[in-house]
């Protein structure tokens, strides 16, 4: 009976010593959560902490140093010191503006984050469930999870395979486009080469890889001869010019990695069935797109307001544009080159309406 | 324990699966600018046509088995 009792007691003490503990920790959550509640930069200490934070945490950790030596002189709690610091830190107008603009940089960086964070997480989620779906279905034999499971599997491998491209807004590839344009045609023209540019790929090249630029100093259609050019340099005397690697040449690897050929081993008829249909359909570089092709001269219709734009900005805005070319006519001229194994010379080039009407002649040369 | 469903039925989910993205990437726009998401349509229908080989190769197969 004695025993029993104790027994009673002893349990009784230890839940109200369990009690106890229980109503302390509850105290101290509660006032931890009001001083957070009152305390205006704790916001600011949870954004110092994060990566995109770094310039604010330097800031903090100059109000970290003068706290300390507050709390050393004056005997308040580090906390406290910080408190006051920061007060007075924010209510300096310079300060505040500091304060508001690492604001503002942390905010627009997890916006962008926020808004371009891709469809790696979602594409995961869907291959992880339906993984674990099949196993499940495996071991349950569940018709129902198999379906579901693979359902989830295939979209999840779909989402990481089909969705994760972006654009780049026309106006950024316009602006860098027509800028390194003018900067090659400064360049050329204050050396004083203002020939016809002539596209060409080297003959002994196997494949005939890169694709180059001849910019003649008159006005004379000449190629330096075949050894001359092997050589590899960009000035040359006979004739006089300058030999350069086409900046369009790029497009033209897209167009045959995408049609996966090299436009060396193709015909102009082959260029003809499926470079409208590349430029308009897949890559939606150009809203139309037609070649017709006439004995020596090839002439090409564009429709599309941004390329429109690019090759009239060119024509109209550089010395050597006309001939030197927007980077689709350029890179047109080069397919052209390459296709028939002969230089080639942009005759005209005639923007009208959204619509660029180009024609190309090959040399003898 | 094990896959309750034979591969006739791998073979219809496959065929249907494959027209489904077909018509997808027939008919969706590319580009869904709420969630600044865009499909690559190309990739889509390539995707596409790969189920549906897959599909008239298990079907060619059953009918092998049934001759």
């Amino acid at each position: 009976m004695y025993s029993g009792m104790q027994i009673v007691t002893e349990t009784l003490h230890r839940i109200r010593k369990a009690a106890l503990q229980l109503y302390t920790l509850f105290v101290d959550i509660v006032t931890q959560a009001r001083n957070e509640a009152s305390h205006p930069k704790d916001g600011w200490r949870s954004m110092s902490r994060t990566k995109s934070g770094t310039k604010v945490s330097n800031m903090l950790e100059s109000v970290n140093g003068r706290s300390k030596q507050i709390e050393n002189k004056q005997g308040f709690s580090q906390h406290d010191a910080e408190f006051m610091l920061e007060q007075n830190y924010v209510q300096s107008p310079k300060d505040r503006l500091w304060q508001l603009e690492f604001e503002n940089i942390y905010l627009e960086k997890r916006l962008r984050k926020l808004k371009y964070r891709g469809t790696k997480a979602i594409g995961l989620i869907l291959t992880s469930t339906g993984g674990m779906a099949l196993i499940i279905s495996y071991f349950s034999s569940s018709l129902v999870l198999t379906y579901i499971g693979l359902g989830l599997t295939l979209w999840g491998a779909i989402v990481f395979y089909v969705v994760p491209w972006r654009n780049t807004p026309e106006e950024i590839t316009q602006v860098v486009t027509v800028g390194l344009i003018k900067t090659l045609d400064v360049l050329l023209v204050s050396i004083g080469y203002t020939g016809r540019t002539i596209f060409h790929y080297k003959k002994n090249e196997e494949g005939q890889a890169q694709g180059y630029m001849f910019i003649p100093y008159d006005s004379a259609y000449e190629l330096p001869s075949d050894e001359e050019l092997a050589k590899r340099h960009v000035f040359y005397d006979t004739p006089k010019g300058i030999s350069i690697i086409a900046p369009s040449h790029g497009l033209v690897e897209l167009f045959e990695r995408e049609l996966d050929v090299n436009f060396a081993t193709v015909d102009l008829a082959y260029i003809r069935e499926n470079l409208p249909r590349l430029l308009s359909k897949d890559l939606k570089y150009v809203d139309n797109f037609s070649i017709e092709n006439v004995d020596n001269v090839m002439q090409v219709n564009i429709t599309g307001r941004s390329s429109a734009y690019t090759c009239d900005f060119v024509n109209r805005q550089t010395h050597l544009g006309s001939h030197l070319g927007c980077p689709l006519c350029a890179a047109l001229a080069l397919v052209y080159s390459k296709v028939t194994a002969r230089p080639v010379v942009i005759k005209e080039s005639n923007v009208m309406n959204n619509s660029i009407e180009t024609s190309y002649i090959t040399l003898d040369v | 324990m094990g896959f309750i469903f034979s591969l006739w039925d791998l073979g219809a989910w496959l065929g249907v699966s494959s027209f489904m993205m077909l018509v997808a990437s027939e008919v969706i726009s590319p580009d869904y600018s709420r969630i600044n998401t865009l499909v690559d349509l190309h990739k889509m229908r390539r995707v596409a046509i790969a189920l549906s080989v897959a599909f008239l190769l298990i079907a060619a197969l059953n009918v092998v088995y049934m001759i």
